[in-house]
């Protein structure tokens, strides 16, 4: 069974909104059984044609439906469905993406950040000048994320499965974020060939703002914590390295200052960045917690040595009386 | 060994069992709350955080906890304050003595069956004098620490920018010292030790009986009494400084 989008959440979601329409219907006066029945059948009506229109109303699945029509492309309909039917492009024709029937047309991360430009086409543009979209456009790099690496939500990139940012589900909805882009940036091999540490999406957790996300990335509210794109910008991102990063050393201040509005500049010096604390790299914070590993053993050792000799003793007399 | 549950000494005036009370409530919720926060990746953690309603919500029930501990902890300074200065009371019973550190070798040595006798303790034991100091001192730091990383923006104003990620260690570390000490060592002398299982209402009530009076603070003891402790054990009415009469009951 295909899922139906979650009308549920939509609302709690547009929850404020929901809210004047009862405040609406309680000033209006309106006999409450009848308008409860016209408010499920707008609902129901909603959800329903979400199959219906799937696929822009056009036919294609009445001959794609579980059949090869070539070697190279077997379509699973139901598949397409149960991905489709729930994405945000639940209304898009199939031939708005698949405008081109040449068979071997080979799928590569430039015809698909093309295609999607052609709707979308400000966030291409930003794109296709950032260091995740420049190699792509310009070599059609395939090691580089296109758009679904991150706005699909199936693990292996599905195109049909673009959800919303909104949706609590979606691969770019902020909770989830910080693991769409560790899913490059934490893997070893694949950061080897551009000397990048990916050990930073470790340290993104164990810093506050990581924490943060995991525990309430959900809720949205007026100050969210820093996922990854709240500080490295996501379409248009750069190199830390180049003046257009917002993490560039000169625009980390004005960048922590989005959130932290009253920081004074020395906020910028208590950044620890993405890296664990070294002798060299903030090393107070390195040896002081070189002392606690060793004091608060000590410490514990005493007490429950204490305790150990406490009991026997204890045992002992007791025994004896 | 049959005491008179008839009389005992107040050990703990009820000013002293309200603040270990509240002192008690609001570390434990700020142990629960805070250290999932600081073991994060664990699961179980998660969970819990989850439960408690998302990290909003642990981090506020966290606040009002962490500032319920600071004000019992500046009321206890001020009340040390007022019995010295005002009352005339003050007591210097929690400052180290170079008795305490004869007591350390006697006790391990107690321990080790090289002595029969325990050491003479007085009105409070080291152990317990350290666990006091300890929480006098970790109040202090916690309290420092957990303000910064409440307020950053202002902490940037104040200190070096470096101070952010030392409080947090600091924060963290403390934790775990002071939930493990407890958790072991407070825990074991409070609830398990066999004398006490299964738990000592002696900071509930804050009565003693003469039998463990004088077993265990000796000293002090002899010093209200007037008597050696390993004979009578009764408390004579000449000494009632510290002695109220519980006939009625039982």
């Amino acid at each position: 069974m295909p899922k139906k989008p979650c009308v549920v959440v939509m609302l709690y979601r547009k929850r404020e909104g929901a809210h004047n329409i009862l405040k609406l219907i309680r000033l209006s006066r309106l006999p409450r059984v009848p308008v409860a029945v016209v408010i499920m059948a707008i609902i129901t009506i909603g959800v329903v044609p979400s199959q219906v229109y799937a696929f822009g109303g056009q036919d294609c699945n009445s001959c794609h439906v579980d059949i090869g029509t070539s070697a190279q492309m077997i379509i699973n309909s139901q598949d397409i469905q149960d991905t489709l039917g729930d994405s945000v492009h639940r209304f898009v024709g199939c031939s708005d993406c698949h405008t081109q029937f040449a068979v071997g047309a080979e799928r590569g991360n430039l015809s698909i950040s093309q295609n999607c430009g052609t709707c979308h086409s400000s966030q291409y543009q930003l794109y296709a000048n950032s260091i995740h979209g420049q190699p792509v456009v310009e070599e059609d790099k395939r090691d580089h994320p296109s758009c679904i690496d991150c706005h699909s939500s199936s693990e292996n990139a599905n195109p049909h499965d673009i959800q919303s940012v909104l949706d609590a589900d979606s691969s770019a909805y902020r909770k989830n974020v910080p693991n769409t882009c560790g899913s490059c940036h934490g893997d070893e091999n694949m950061m080897a060939p551009y000397d990048l540490d990916p050990y930073v999406v470790l340290g993104y957790e164990r810093d506050f703002h990581g924490r943060a996300v995991l525990f309430d990335g959900a809720e949205i509210k007026d100050k969210m914590p820093a996922t990854c794109v709240d500080c490295h910008e996501s379409h248009y991102i750069q190199s830390s390295d180049s003046p257009a990063s917002p993490v560039y050393k000169d625009n980390q201040v004005s960048t922590c200052r989005r959130c932290h509005e009253d920081a004074s500049e020395a906020i910028i010096r208590g950044w620890m960045g993405h890296s664990e604390p070294t002798g060299t790299h903030f090393p107070v914070v390195f040896y002081l917690t070189w002392v606690y590993r060793i004091m608060v053993p000590s410490v514990l050792l005493w007490g429950s040595t204490h305790v150990v000799l406490h009991f026997v003793r204890s045992l002992r007399n007791r025994r004896k009386n | 060994m049959q005491t008179d549950i008839r009389e005992y000494f107040l050990r703990f005036d009820i000013s002293q069992r309200i603040q270990h009370f509240i002192l008690f409530i609001s570390f434990t919720i700020c142990g629960i709350t805070g250290l999932p926060q600081r073991f994060y990746s664990i699961e179980f953690c998660q969970d819990w955080i989850n439960l408690l309603g998302g990290g909003g919500n642990v981090r506020t029930i966290h606040h009002v906890a962490a500032a319920t501990l600071l004000v019992i902890g500046i009321y206890h300074l001020l009340e040390i304050v007022f019995r010295a200065a005002v009352l005339r009371k003050g007591s210097i019973a929690m400052i180290p003595t170079p008795h305490d550190a004869i007591t350390v070798a006697q006790n391990f040595k107690c321990f080790l069956g090289m002595r029969s006798e325990p050491p003479e303790f007085d009105r409070y034991n080291y152990m317990e004098k350290m666990e006091y100091l300890s929480v006098i001192w970790g109040i202090l730091v916690m309290a420092v620490t957990g303000l910064m990383l409440w307020f950053p923006e202002a902490t940037s104003h104040i200190f070096p920018g470096q101070a952010l990620p030392v409080a947090t260690v600091i924060h963290g570390w403390e934790a775990i010292l002071a939930g493990l000490y407890v958790a072991i060592v407070h825990m074991y002398f409070a609830h398990i030790r066999p004398e006490a299982f299964p738990m000592d209402p002696m900071m509930f009530d804050g009565r003693i009986s003469p039998h463990h009076f004088a077993e265990e603070h000796s000293r002090e003891f002899e010093r209200v009494t007037g008597k050696t402790s390993s004979h009578d054990d009764k408390p004579t009415n000449k000494h009632n400084a510290s002695k109220e009469s519980n006939s009625k009951k039982k």
